[in-house]
Formats: structure tokens, sequence, C-alpha cells
């Protein structure tokens, strides 16, 4: 079994619980994938993640389902089938993002016939299915001939419409967790891992910590005497602009965006970078880099923007 | 007499005797109402209170004589009794009481019962009034027939108390239905009023067949509705007796099978509770209804599930074993109904008779006993046509019915135990052993344990609540019922009651293979659809943290120790935040075999060992030799062995790939050993595909059907009654089987059905994510909205627009139609080359904001959509009289910024002819527009 049939699965139902996803990646009994650039960051022990949490992350980042996301409280939904276009050096790239049955896949292969269909195939992802053409407005047709939704320029679209991440928008203000059984750690920018701290720290430093207790985790962003709550990712780089360091490399005749995999960007940049590049990024075990291929420049520049990072 | 004279007067003598002899007959007639009344609704004389002669007649002596024969002093003489009638009249007029209803509208349930339809109080109308009285909706438990029968009736008694006393039946009446549907789907619609002359219309309507009947009852019971207060409600010994002796009364829809007379059976329900369902039916929709460990069902539907089953091997149904005998060896009914000296007991005598010998045990000198909560498997089978005659109670044996390890249900069984090995020690070793016994059961399926092992635990628990409970010892499960003890009814229900609060729930064991040859074992805590995603679970050396995993389960637990933990066992308590107690329970054992499960990834702890699946067999490293010798008798290629170094917890070994060839018999005594031995049974398993529902598959991805088991036995296969080929990858298929709808697989000793249905075609784009800009911003404010790859406008704008990213020179975005004009915002926070709009419209062009200061060297009017033809424009007047102040700015817009462009010159972008063609039409247009629109 593969991601492909649980993406049928959730087509089928359209909808469901945060449980009733774990059962199926249970019952389709996913083979263990590579996954071995998926750690659960927030996790204390830095374990490996479980592999319906990888699933989900994937699914989420090429903006097939989104979980928790105005769903359901506590559940899931596929979104709606979709030819996501992006430019990319040899003209238009539409990528098939959301819901897929046997009956839509079939319409779309039936509408394709002169256009340029690729379908490839990612470790713990369903396989991405690719229509190329020099024209984006044929696209467009091709999308409304299979009954698609289509959206042009998916990636800029996204990205042009995200806060960057020292928009006080993303900032809540938080209470420091209570007790003294929380266990504490503070963010390394250094070494890019969270390192044993106490709550005097956090209470008298400026920092991004980590309390835990048990399977709950809090993220608090300290910042002169104020705490605030915000996903990790983005207060990783919140961290990275206040401290004015650059960890995104692109490489302009490649196009090729290398980012350290503990400072993965936030999800729905992410989702712009993989519909540019029409690909999920390819892990580098030597540098523990992820790499986005074929980002255009635009697309780079925008993403560093949000990043608030300067491209290397 | 209106004649005058004397011949007016008329006097006659008529002595005492003359006039007793001329009315006796109409007297006794009248008083013999009265008599034939009171034994209509099962009254003597003494039990009436008060007799009230009312009437002139009254005062006749034969009369009076009569009445006081039967009532004594009960039947007062009353000086006014002549006019009492009219006195009362006058006072109800005087108080102006109203007419109510006397009893309440009733009607029958699919569980037997009565509910009020029309409850009391309830005022019946005045004069040219129609009151709406009920308005109801209800659904049907079985549509199979294809009619839903609503029986409306009134207690016989006033103010009978409970749903099952007697009833007087009004009339019953049939409303067509889908036969097709689902139970508890269809709504059926019950709208009653009651008119001035008090009768009551009655208007069923089957929301799906669109079937409507429109009825009349008439003889509707009526009385005076006297202020409250004045009769206060007592208990009288009548009304007591009646719920005593309620559901045996006479006539009731209880009694009426008692009589032997055909009594209609409710098929409708007013909640959609799948307890009114038919047990043989509920099976079709909710396939582990029967199962212990949710103990959802209700007493009856048991009952009748059970009733409506076959014997698995024979095949004969009850009714047929009864009437024609059966000589099969391990024939179902044979257990239950023996026969002795070539006659068959009836079922009361049966229970009272030691079982046929099996195996190793003997009846000799036992004691008959009754069982109850032993496990046997759930078997689908055929539906039966006729109703075998009913049996009070049933009897099976696991190794009777089959085998299905993953559902189990508990059957109430009567059976013989074997001679205890010596009396005196009956109450402590053999008990001690029953108790292990049932504890495995419980262990392995919650709620399947002797009662009287569950009360003892109940009792000890109740005495010190806080004590750690002892863990279990595993026992394989017994193909022939173990033995158990007379149980006291009282306590069985006691600790029944107790058992709904604090339930046993098992530890599944699980291993799952992680990279590198390792595995990984760990504990999965079953879940019951009421508790809580999270769980903490505290015991005197740790606690651990319960999350869901999902509906059935809670996440793996790896507890420090569990090579101790699975030899000795565990038993975990946890209080739920609602007060119940829940426990968890894994009975220790030295082995454990895991094979395949239709719901969890890896390999979780199943019963034994089955024919031709492949298992893991876990074992003490002492057990390893005799482990490897019963693996070898099932014929199983060499098993790979794992240890401590591929993850498995100290002191135990595994062994990979056992793949049992052939069934065992198992050993006389029962041992641990056992599990190793697979049974000769056979069992359908569905895998594969992508089921999206209980039952159902997505079309497109059916289940492959696969035998497990002996399948030397199974003999033929039938997919939708047809006999099914064997593919190369051992599923089972026929010409059809994989299409859209309902399949049934049955094989002699098992049957199972699926469904093959579609899935969702249809997804809604939602506001997933509404990014905010700014610190005030907030979701009303969000600029875009965005679903997956899709981008739209945000906040709470009525016009829904597609985001068309342009180039930040050129932010003005036109459509073809005059008046379609979007002007991108311009982030100020980001140095962004692109800005994003969200025409409402069909993009075409992309203008400069502000064509008059833009460059003719290097800023262009960009194509953006298609090149789309101006649209048509119907003329200034036409669009000044129909269009709003701003759909007519929005025109001067439109043209002002083409014409702008066109005055600078600006080239488009591409810069092809037919390109600037479609251009300068849309410059003339514009041009011709303005003019005409001043």
């Amino acid at each position: 079994m593969s991601a492909n049939e649980l993406l049928v699965w959730m087509s089928a139902r359209s909808q469901g619980s945060w449980q009733q996803f774990r059962a199926a990646v249970e019952e389709l009994q996913l083979a263990e994938g590579n996954g071995s650039q998926e750690t659960e960051d927030d996790s204390p022990a830095m374990s490996v993640m479980p592999q319906y949490q990888i699933l989900r992350l994937n699914f989420e980042r090429l903006g097939h389902a989104e979980f928790f996301a105005g769903a359901s409280p506590s559940g899931w939904r596929v979104t709606p089938p979709t030819l996501a276009a992006a430019e990319g050096q040899n003209g238009w790239r539409a990528t098939l993002v959301g819901a897929r049955t046997p009956k839509l896949l079939q319409r779309l292969h039936d509408a394709t016939e002169e256009y340029s269909l690729q379908t490839t195939r990612f470790d713990d992802y369903p396989d991405q299915i690719v229509i190329s053409n020099t024209n984006a407005e044929a696209l467009a047709l091709l999308a409304r001939r299979a009954g698609l939704l289509f959206q042009h320029s998916a990636p800029l679209a996204i990205l042009t419409d995200l806060p960057a991440i020292n928009d006080p928008s993303l900032r809540r203000d938080i209470e420091l967790p209570i007790g003294s059984e929380w266990m504490v750690e503070r963010f390394s920018i250094s070494t890019g891992r969270w390192l044993n701290a106490t709550r005097q720290d956090a209470e008298k430093s400026s920092g991004l910590f980590r309390f835990s207790l048990d399977y709950r985790r809090v993220i608090v962003l300290c910042s002169h005497g104020r705490t605030f709550q915000l996903p990790t990712p983005i207060a990783k780089y919140f961290l990275l602009f206040k401290q004015r360091r650059r960890v995104l490399q692109y490489n302009l005749s490649s196009q090729i965006l290398s980012i350290p995999a503990t400072y993965r960007p936030p999800l729905l940049i992410e989702r712009a970078l993989i519909l540019n590049a029409a690909a999920p990024p390819l892990y580098e075990t030597q540098t523990g880099y992820l790499q986005y291929a074929e980002v255009s420049r635009p697309v780079a520049e925008l993403a560093s923007a949000l990043l608030r990072q300067e491209l290397k | 007499l209106k004649r005058e004279g004397p011949g007016r007067d008329l006097s006659v003598s008529i002595s005492g005797s003359e006039l007793r002899s001329w009315t006796g007959q109409l007297i006794d007639k009248g008083l013999g109402i009265i008599d034939s009344l009171l034994e209509q609704n099962h009254l003597t004389y003494q039990q009436i209170a008060l007799c009230l002669p009312t009437g002139g007649m009254i005062n006749m002596p034969a009369i009076r004589d009569g009445l006081r024969e039967r009532f004594g002093a009960r039947a007062p003489r009353l000086h006014n009794a002549d006019r009492i009638i009219s006195e009362g009249a006058a006072w109800i007029a005087h108080d102006d009481l109203r007419l109510a209803l006397a009893k309440p509208l009733e009607l029958l349930q699919s569980d037997d019962s009565f509910a009020p339809v029309v409850p009391l109080p309830f005022m019946l109308p005045l004069e040219n009034q129609s009151i709406p009285a009920a308005s109801a909706i209800y659904r049907c438990v079985d549509p199979r027939p294809g009619r839903a029968s609503f029986t409306f009736a009134r207690p016989r008694r006033l103010r009978a108390r409970d749903a099952r006393s007697e009833r007087q039946v009004y009339a019953t009446f049939q409303l067509d239905i889908d036969e097709t549907a689902t139970p508890l789907i269809e709504r059926l619609e019950l709208n009653l009023t009651i008119d001035h002359d008090y009768v009551a219309h009655v208007d069923l309507y089957s929301t799906m067949r669109q079937h409507r009947v429109k009825a009349e009852i008439f003889d509707l019971e009526f009385t005076l509705a006297f202020p409250v207060g004045v009769f206060p409600e007592t208990k009288t010994p009548e009304t007591d007796h009646e719920a005593d002796i309620a559901p045996t009364a006479p006539g009731s829809a209880a009694s009426a099978a008692h009589n032997g007379r055909v009594r209609l059976r409710s098929n409708i329900s007013a909640s959609d509770s799948w307890q009114n369902v038919p047990g043989d039916l509920v099976l079709q929709y909710r396939p582990y209804w029967f199962d212990e460990r949710t103990r959802s069902y209700s007493d009856w539907q048991k009952e009748e599930w059970t009733y409506y089953k076959d014997c698995p091997y024979c095949h004969r149904r009850r009714y047929q074993y009864w009437t024609e005998g059966c000589n099969a060896v391990r024939c179902l009914w044979r257990t239950i109904y023996p026969v002795k000296n070539g006659v068959r007991l009836p079922q009361e005598q049966a229970t009272r008779v030691p079982a046929p010998n099996t195996s190793d045990q003997t009846s000799a000198g036992a004691t008959p006993v009754e069982l109850t909560n032993v496990k046997v498997p759930i078997i689908e089978l055929p539906k039966v046509a006729a109703p075998p005659p009913a049996a009070t109670s049933s009897l099976s044996a696991n190794e009777l019915l089959g085998a299905d390890e993953t559902s189990t249900v508990s059957l109430p069984l009567a059976v013989t135990p074997p001679p205890p090995i010596c009396p005196n020690l009956e109450n402590e070793e053999t008990e001690e052993l029953d108790e292990s016994d049932q504890e495995d059961e419980e262990a392995e399926e919650p709620e399947e344990s002797d009662q009287e092992d569950e009360e003892a635990e109940e009792s000890e628990e109740s005495d010190d609540k806080t004590r750690q409970r002892r863990p279990r010892k595993y026992r394989v499960a017994p193909r022939t019922p173990p033995p158990a003890r007379p149980v006291d009814s009282t306590k069985q229900r006691e600790s029944s009651e107790l058992r709904q609060s604090d339930r046993a729930f098992p530890l599944d064991v699980r291993l799952t293979y992680e990279k590198a040859g390792f595995c990984r074992i760990s504990l999965l805590p079953r879940r019951a659809a009421d508790f809580p995603d999270d769980l903490e679970v505290r015991t005197d050396y740790a606690s651990y943290g319960f999350v869901v995993l999902q509906e059935e389960w809670y996440q793996d637990v790896i507890p420090d120790g569990l090579g101790v933990l699975l030899q000795k066992g565990i038993e975990w308590d946890a209080q739920l935040p609602d007060g119940r107690h829940a426990r968890w329970s894994l009975p220790g054992r030295p082995i454990y075999v895991l094979g395949h499960h239709d719901m969890l990834s890896g390999y979780v702890a199943t019963q034994r060992l089955i024919v031709g699946e492949d298992h893991v067999v876990l074992c003490l490293h002492e057990r390893l030799p005799e482990v490897k010798e019963a693996i070898e008798l099932t014929g199983s290629p060499p098993a790979i062995e794992l240890n401590e170094a591929n993850g498995l917890p100290d002191g135990w070994t595994g062994l990979r790939g056992v793949i049992p060839r052939r069934p065992v018999p198992p050993s006389p005594d029962g041992g641990i050993l056992d599990v190793l031995r697979p049974l000769a049974d056979v069992k359908i398993s569905f895998e594969g595909g992508i089921r999206i529902d209980r039952q159902a598959w997505l079309h497109g991805y059916p289940p492959r059907i696969r035998l497990h088991g002996d399948t030397s036995s199974a003999n033929d296969l039938l997919i939708d009654r047809l006999p099914a080929s064997l593919t190369p990858d051992d599923s089972y298929e026929v010409d059809g089987w994989d299409s859209l709808g309902e399949h049934s697989v049955w094989c002699p000793s098992a049957s199972r059905s699926y469904v093959i249905c579609d899935g969702a075609e249809v997804w809604e784009v939602w506001n997933a994510y509404t990014p905010s800009i700014g610190s005030s911003a907030d979701q009303r404010t969000a600029r875009a909205s965005i679903c997956g790859a899709l981008v739209r406008r945000g906040g709470k704008q009525t016009v829904i627009g597609h985001a068309t990213v342009v180039p930040v020179s050129n932010s003005i975005i036109l459509g073809a139609n005059p008046g379609e004009i979007e002007i991108c915002s311009v982030r100020s926070d980001l140095r962004a080359a692109r800005c994003v709009g969200f025409p409402s419209f069909d993009p075409v062009w992309a203008l400069p904001a502000d064509p008059q200061r833009s460059s003719k060297e290097t800023d262009r009017v960009l194509l953006v959509g298609d090149p789309l033809p101006v649209g048509p424009w119907p003329g200034g007047a036409f669009v000044r009289r129909h269009s709003t102040p701003q759909a007519l700015k929005r025109v001067k817009r439109w043209c002002s910024a083409i014409r702008m462009a066109g005055q600078k010159g600006l080239r488009t972008e591409p810069n092809e002819s037919d390109i600037v063609a479609v251009w300068q039409d849309y410059k003339r247009q514009a041009k011709m527009i303005s003019r005409r629109s001043r």
C-alpha cells in the first residue's frame, strides 16, 4: 500500500477525524518510508516521527488535505481537486492537488491526450501528477475540461498573501506554563538543537523555549520580558531574523533553494515551494539540508522576504 | 292521557311480586351488564370500593337488592340518587369543567412497549375545534417487509404506569416504506389531530416511499378534567399489582405469544437506537454488534440472533433438528437437546441432562450447571425462512460454533462440567482454575468472564478499591466449555450492574517491524467509544498517558520491564472523567501468538495459530524447544528467530514466519501449547482494497476474498451464490464480485458479506487558512483564503475571486466587459515584485497603476489571460437606468485605465499582431463608451 491509496481513501470519505486517519494508516498497512529527515522536532527525544505524522505532514505540504485547519475541530478534510500552475524555466507546470478518485484521474487522462503528463513517485507522498505546457491558459482550459479547479501562479498567489514571520498577527501573548514538572529546553541557533534550560532562563532571558510535559508541548518565544506563542518554524526564523543569521541558500543557475532541515519553512511557504518545484524537497543526508528544486527566482525572493532572510 | 273525564286517570294496582315478575328479566339483564363489565376488566365485587346508584329506577327494591347483594354497604342509598346526575351536570356547568382524554393514546414500539403518543392530560376540543394532538417522527427498525406497523392502543386500566400492562388496541395501520433502506434511516411522520366529535385523525407518511395513510380512531375514552389536586395520585394495590404482573397480563403484547395467538410485532421506534433492530438483521449493518467488548446489544436482540442461527456443522435449523433429528456427531443442537434413549429431550429437560461425551470429558456424576458468558465466535450464516420453536435458553461452545477469534461474543450456555478431580478441592483448586480460565476470557475479550469470577473480583474491589489487582494468568481458550459453578441469579444481576461501571479492556500485544531488522513490542490498550481521547493511567510504579490512536484503540504503550509484564500479566486501572472506573488487563503467559489484524498494522496478539496465515510467536527462552516442536507439528516452514538484539523484551524469543500448514488436535489437558495447535476450521477474510466503511469497499478497490485456516474442509466457496474460482494470488472471484452493490460470500462453515460503493465525488472549497497581516489583522480583514493550492479573496467579501498574480508595476487587472476592473494591493512590508488581485472575472489585461507616469520604453500592457474581445455594451441610457452608481463608476474607471494607457502609447506584451489588434479594439470601445456615458 502507498500514500496513493490513502489519498483515494481520504477523497472517498471527503473528511473525517484524526482517529479515522490514523486508523486508515494502520489498516492500509502503509509501509514505513524512508522518513529519515523527518524527526519529531518538537519531541524531547528527537525521535523519528511515526508514519501517520509523516503522511499527514506530507499531505498538508502538498495541499492534498488540510488537517485541523477549518476542516473540523479535530479532523481533516480533502481539498477540492485543483491544477496548481507555476511558471518554470521551460514553461508552465500544473500539479494535481487535492482529491483524487479513479474517475477523476480517468477524466484527467482523457483530457490530457495532447499534453505532457508526468507521474512521479516519491516515498511517503502520493504520486505527483504534473502536466506541462508552454501556455498557462491551455492548462486552465485543460482543468475546465477535466472538471478541475485551476489556480494560476499558485506558489506566488500563496506567498503573496502570507504575512512575514515577524508580522505581529502571528504572535499571541501567552503565560509560561505553570508547574515544576514541565521539562524546559531552549533552542540554540548555533547548534540547531534544543538544549536543557530552566524556567528561570525563560523568565529572564530572550529566546525560544520549549515546555514539555508528557505529550504536551508549548513553544514560547521570550523577548524582553514578554512571552509569545507562535508556530515553531516561524519562531525559529524569528530568532534567526533577530540575530541576523542567514540560512537560505539559492543557486540561481540551478534554481535550487537549500534550507537546513532544522529550519524547515512554515507549512504554507513550503507548500508554495513544493508547488513551484512540482516535487517534494530532497533531503541531503550529508549536509542536513532540504533542497527545493526548480524554484523560480520570484518565488525564492518572495519566500526569503517572508522568512526575513536574505538569499545567499 | 289528554282526554278529559274519568278515563284520564288510569289506576291499576300492581303487587310487588307482579312487578318483579314483569321486570325481573330487564333487571337481571341490567345487573348482568355490571357483572360482565367487571368480568371483562377482571375485577371482583370486592375490588369495587364504591357503587353509586343513580337515577329514579334505583328506588326499585329489586335493583337495590341486586346491588346490595353484589356490593353490600358499598352501594349506599342516597337521598338524591334520582337527581344526582342532573345536579352533577349543573356543577360541571358551574365549574366550567372540560372534557379530557381519560387514557393516553399510545403506540406500540418495536420493543413491545407502549409509548404515549397523546399523553395525559389532554383537553378535548370544544365545538368546531380540531386540536393537533401529536406530531412525531418514527423510524423503522426492520424495513425488510416494506411496511411499518403502527398499532394504536390505550391502557385497559386507569393510571396504568408501566409500558407493558394490558392494552386495548384501537387499530393497526400499515404504512408502505422503503424495504431496501437501512434500519432507522427512513423517517416516518405521524400527525394526529382530534376533532370536536372526539375522533382522532391519524396521518402517517413515509418520507422516502412517500406513502400516506389517513385513518380515524373513534372510540376514545374521555373524562372530566378535574382541577389538579382533587384526586391526588395514590398508589393503589391495583396499580402496584399491575406493575408486577404487567409483562404477562392477558391480552397484552407480551402475553399474546403465551396464549398462542398470532400477534403483530411492531417494527417502528421513536428512538434511532440500534438496540431496537432485530437481532438477525442488525449484523448486516453492524457486524460487531454482538461483540462483548462493547456490549451494546439488548438481551432480546441476542436471543433473536441466536434463535435464527443454524448449526455450523449440520446446517440444520433448530426446528429442523427438532422435527427431523440429526446424526452429525458435532451437531450443535445435539449438544443442546441431547438424545437419550433415542428420544430428543425437550428444552427444559435438556438443560438438566448431562451433555454427550466429547473428547476426553466425561459427564459421569456431573452436576448440571448454567454457565454464562462463554466466548463463542460470530458466524454469519444464511438467514432461515421458517422460525423454529422458541427456545428459552441456548447452549453453545466455542468449538461447536466454529472459529473466528477476531470477533467474539458471549452466549448463555448450559454445560456439564467434568467431574472434579477431588471433591474437596472443588472450592479451592478447581475454583482457582476456573477463575484463571475466565480471567483469560475476559482479558482476551472484555466482559467475557464467569459471572462468579467477576463477582468475586468486584467484591474484592469493593473491599479495597485502591488495591492493585492481581495480574491474571493466561489459559488457552478451551475447545470445550470450561466447567462452571451454579450462580445465584441475584448475584449475577448485581455483578452485571457492577460490571457496567467497571469494565475490563484488553491490552493487545503488537509487534511492528522497524528498520534494519529491528522490531518493537508494544501494548495497545483497547478503547470504548465513550472514553476520553486522553487518559492518564497510574500504577504503583509508573503512570502512562493513553492518547487516542483510533476509535477502538489508544496509542501503543511500551512500559518498562515489558518482558516481566508479558510473563506475569498486567492489571491497570484508571478513573474516567465521569467517575467510572476502567480496567485494562493482560493475562500473563509464556507464549504469545501474533497474527495479522484487519484494522491494525504489524502483528497483533491472537488466540491461536491459523492454518495458512503468517504469524510471529513470542515465547520465553526456556519454552523455546517445546514451542519449536509444536510449530513443527503444524508443518510450518522453519521460522526465523528474533531476540533481544532485534528489540524483543528481555527473556523473550520471537519466531518469525510461522505459517502452519495443517491443523493439529489440541492436547487433552488444554495447556498453553494449544495456542500453537491450529484448529481445523475456516475463516473468510477480506484483505486489502480500500475500505471506506465497516463493510463497504470503494468501487475500484475491492477486497481480496481469501480463506484462512483448514481450507481442505471448505469445499466450495460461493460469492453471490455463484461458485467462485481461485485466482493465482489465492483469492476468490466470480463475475461481478467487484461491482457496485452488496455481495455475499459463503462457504459451508462461514459466511460474510461486503458492499462495493462509490465514494465522494464533490469536494467544496472552504477557508482553511485566512492569513492576516498587521497587528490589528483578524479573519474579517484577511486578504486571502487558502485551501490546498487555491487562493481566493478572504474576509467577509461576498464576491469570490480567484487569485491572479501580476507584477507590481502592472497592478490594475481588466476584464473583457466594461466595468471589470480590479486594483491589486501592493504590500508595503515586502519588497516583492509581484502582487495579487482577486478579480471576480476572467482577467485579460494587467495595466500599470499610473499609466501617465509610466515609461513607454519599459512599461507594457500585459496580456494575463485569453485575449477576449470587448464584451457587449448596451448603451449609456440603458446602463444609467439599470446600473448602480458603483457599477457606473467601475465602467468609467475601466475606460479611463484603457484610454490613459492608450494615450501613453504603451505597447502590449506579447506584442504580436493579433494581440495588438485586440488591444486596439479595447481602446476604441473605451473611447466610445466614455463618450456615450457622458
